[in-house]
């Protein structure tokens, strides 16, 4: 049995993984965000990397020497922002980027609140009132792609196929279901 | 460029808890440092997300572009370092130097035994 600090497909190599932009290229993804005045969002289904290509932009704006905010929100909520968000949103620099993971877990006086900002990036499952960047997409060639540079030879194309409808379409959790096989 | 340096005396890596880590910790930056602290710490890894305790932190004042610093740390009595099926518990010291976000990380093991503990 492998050590889970040297499963290939454990937490942190998932998390290690970079963004794989599907029918456009990275410098086009970014040339896109600047025509959107760094107004947009990244709309896809669960599992299907946006909030790793959020924390990636996140990452190029600051090596850019843009400030950035990111904050988070995985559940529903009430209608007001999460308190824990107030010291960064009232400290915020008016040039900064926004960026919010899990934009439509907000309630609606919330995200409009939000949108007043100059700057925001946000990720949501459906569109958003907001320009789209992307429509993040998987596929099984995606997946076997990913699962071959965990670990070179994980799975073949017709598992990989089967796997990514076993999963719907959830490359992040058909990744972690072959954490198991090691 | 940034290099940076851990070293521990006698190149030993398992200690007991109350045993002492000494070392030296050293970094080479092209621009003025900011910040330069030394960690001991756990971290798990796994099936889940990662979990991290500090044990004790070193902040070096004044640190120059380049420099090399004498650290001691005394090993906590727990947690021990540990591999199941689902997590691994690693112990480690980890230098972090500003600006940038340069980190050089070297794992121990912590146990009474000399290797880690199997689940």
């Amino acid at each position: 049995m492998t050590a889970p600090r040297d499963n290939p497909f454990n937490m942190q190599r998932l998390e290690q993984l970079a963004f794989e932009p599907q029918g456009v290229t990275w410098s086009g993804l970014l040339d896109r965000l600047d025509a959107l005045n760094h107004r947009a969002a990244i709309v896809g289904p669960h599992g299907s990397g946006k909030t790793t290509l959020l924390l990636q932009l996140r990452d190029t704006l600051e090596q850019r020497g843009r400030p950035t905010a990111l904050l988070f929100r995985n559940t529903d909520g009430g209608p007001a922002l999460p308190d824990s968000w107030r010291p960064t949103l009232e400290s915020l620099d008016p040039e900064a980027v926004l960026l919010i993971d899990g934009y439509d877990h907000l309630s609606w006086p919330a995200r409009t609140h939000l949108r007043k900002h100059r700057r925001l990036i946000v990720t949501t499952h459906r569109r958003a009132m907001l320009p789209t960047l992307i429509r993040t997409r998987t596929s099984p060639r995606l997946l076997h792609q990913l699962a071959n540079r965990l670990q070179t030879g994980a799975i073949d194309p017709h598992h990989a196929a089967a796997l990514h409808a076993t999963h719907g379409g959830n490359v992040r959790d058909a990744l972690r279901a072959l954490y198991d096989r090691y | 460029m940034a290099e940076l340096k851990l070293e521990i005396n006698d190149g030993r890596t398992t200690f007991a808890p109350g045993d002492r880590v000494e070392g030296v910790a050293g970094w080479q930056l092209d621009k003025p440092v900011k910040s330069a602290k030394l960690h001991l710490l756990w971290s798990t890894s796994g099936k889940g997300t990662e979990d991290v305790g500090v044990a004790e932190t070193v902040t070096f004042d004044d640190p120059p572009q380049v420099d090399a610093r004498i650290f001691a740390f005394t090993v906590p009595d727990g947690p021990y370092s540990f591999s199941g099926r689902l997590i691994s518990l690693t112990w480690s010291l980890e230098l972090t130097v500003e600006p940038g976000t340069h980190v050089q990380r070297m794992d121990l093991v912590v146990s009474p035994h000399q290797q880690e503990v199997k689940l």
